[in-house]
């Protein structure tokens, strides 16, 4: 991984990030503001299931320009995650561990450019924040999306610019009696 | 007004407000308890945020999707500003973003997000 430039690294320069590289591991988000929905394709990809994003957006409620809500992804990841039920909404930097617990999820943050950009998290070891972001090496439609290390002072402060929104599992799936 | 009259203030108009730290509150209409692992998390559809930023006060407030409206001011500005919008949010019904919009005036002018950076 290779230390991030701060002037240019992260969401086309809106973040800055400690260590950034792009992997094929990592989906890359494929509209302007489409980060909410390539993030949870990041997680059903990450449980085996395969799907497209233009698939996503049909069953999210996508707006052109302004992007999706964090309540609705979290219907759409419920409906087709094979484990568990996701949760979605405005929560609070109390709850930064405790959602840790339950990694991977994820947060939106507001970057220094003003846009809104969601990505996953990973894990927070000592300071620094492990991040999964779908913005890629030349933005929307890039070949892969990143792998990303942030201090977590820096997370902390984007993350509350969007008032703390995370979308996450929130328990196993309740299987239903025919 | 000071931080603690802010907070008083912001709490008798029924507003759940929550502080980080002396200069930061998270704000929030309504919320309800949600399963986290083994814990509950307060999670909100109708939240926004205040906090100092150098020598003046900003707040954060919703937009459509993924957009917010940033609004500079005093915190008596800003206060009495989110006290008009979850009033008419609640009078009103609908989205947070829509009471925000009808209340901010040239609401417009103060929304940030549309345009991602240096695509």
């Amino acid at each position: 991984m290779t230390p991030a430039d701060a002037e240019t690294s992260g969401t086309g320069g809106g973040l800055r990030y400690l260590t950034e590289e792009a992997c094929p591991d990592v989906v890359a988000q494929e509209q302007s503001h489409s980060c909410q929905v390539a993030c949870a394709r990041q997680l059903l990809i990450d449980a085996g299931v395969f799907v497209s994003e233009v698939e996503l957006l049909a069953q999210t409620e996508y707006y052109e320009g302004s992007g999706t809500d964090a309540t609705d992804v979290a219907r759409t990841l419920t409906a087709l995650h094979p484990d568990f039920e996701y949760a979605g909404g405005g929560s609070f930097l109390k709850y930064f561990a405790t959602f840790m617990t339950i990694a991977p999820w994820i947060a939106s943050l507001q970057t220094d450019s003003g846009s809104i950009h969601a990505v996953i998290v990973d894990r927070s070891v000592g300071d620094v924040v492990h991040i999964r972001d779908p913005w890629g090496a030349s933005g929307p439609g890039s070949e892969f999306g990143c792998r990303a290390t942030m201090a977590l002072k820096d997370f902390k402060r984007y993350w509350r610019r969007a008032y703390y929104v995370v979308i996450y599992r929130k328990r196993p799936r309740q299987e239903t009696q025919p | 007004m000071t931080v603690a009259e802010a907070k008083r203030t912001l709490e008798l108009e029924g507003i759940y407000v929550s502080m980080s730290d002396r200069e930061s509150f998270w704000i929030a209409g309504s919320f309800e308890f949600v399963e986290v692992g083994r814990d509950n998390v307060r999670l909100s559809q109708d939240a926004c945020v205040l906090f100092r930023k150098n020598d003046h006060w900003q707040a954060v407030l919703p937009g459509l999707g993924m957009l917010t409206r940033e609004v500079y001011g005093s915190l008596d500005e800003l206060v009495a500003l989110i006290v008009s919008v979850y009033r008419h949010y609640r009078q009103s019904g609908g989205p947070l973003y829509r009471a925000v919009e009808q209340v901010v005036a040239d609401a417009e002018r103060y929304l940030v997000g549309g345009v991602p950076a240096r695509v």
